[in-house]
């Protein structure tokens, strides 16, 4: 079963100068409005590439493993893919290795469920169903 | 492997994955007792500790760990099955 790719998240430490710096890319890019997703302690905004968005994520206070890793390894650490059945796919990744870090409702996304798991290469996939 | 070696061998993969050399785990440890210890690095802690000891953890076991000693002893109950 292949899955719709809809973003790429990044770690940044300012989503304004996220924006300016992939506008030089892609001046012609959408921005959404800027989400607070209080649960994961984050802002996230996204920035429409073609088909494809980036989604800037830059977490807030307090010391988290996120902030960490913001501090020390900025960029590019997850994607985001599109689902029809989101405990559907979650059962068949979980059966093939993969590790379910948490469910999550995300006012990023309607309010719909997401869900980010880690495969074994230790990369980050984030779930979204679709509306 | 006895249970000082385990004990070890996790305090340097928490070192690793947490980028904190300090963290001097205890079999009492627990999530709130570690800097940056929250949900998402413990799916990190428990991936790089299924690589490094050759195991595979249940969802449901790694649920029920309460602190280090409880991780622990899902360790040896694999390493020593």
């Amino acid at each position: 079963m292949s899955l719709t790719l809809h973003h790429i998240g990044c770690l940044v430490n300012n989503i304004e100068n996220a924006i300016a710096d992939y506008q030089i890319l892609h001046p012609e890019g959408e921005i959404s409005e800027i989400y607070d997703i209080e649960a994961q302690k984050v802002k996230v905004c996204f920035f429409s590439m073609g088909a494809v968005h980036m989604e800037f994520v830059a977490p807030y206070g307090p010391p988290s493993f996120l902030l960490e890793r913001l501090k020390n390894n900025p960029g590019f650490y997850h994607i985001g893919v599109y689902v029809d059945n989101i405990d559907a796919e979650i059962d068949r990744l979980e059966e093939e290795g993969y590790r379910l870090i948490n469910k999550f409702i995300s006012v990023a996304f309607d309010n719909r469920h997401c869900a980010f798991l880690l495969n074994k290469e230790r990369h980050m996939i984030e779930l979204i169903e679709r509306g | 492997m006895d249970t000082n070696q385990i004990l070890d061998e996790l305090n340097n993969i928490f070192r690793n994955v947490l980028n904190n050399k300090s963290i001097n785990l205890t079999p009492e440890t627990t999530a709130k007792d570690v800097d940056n210890w929250d949900s998402l690095s413990n799916i990190h802690l428990v991936v790089e500790i299924e690589a490094h000891f050759k195991v595979r953890f249940k969802t449901s076991e790694i649920q029920e760990w309460k602190n280090v000693g409880d991780l622990m002893s899902s360790l040896e109950k694999k390493k020593n099955a």
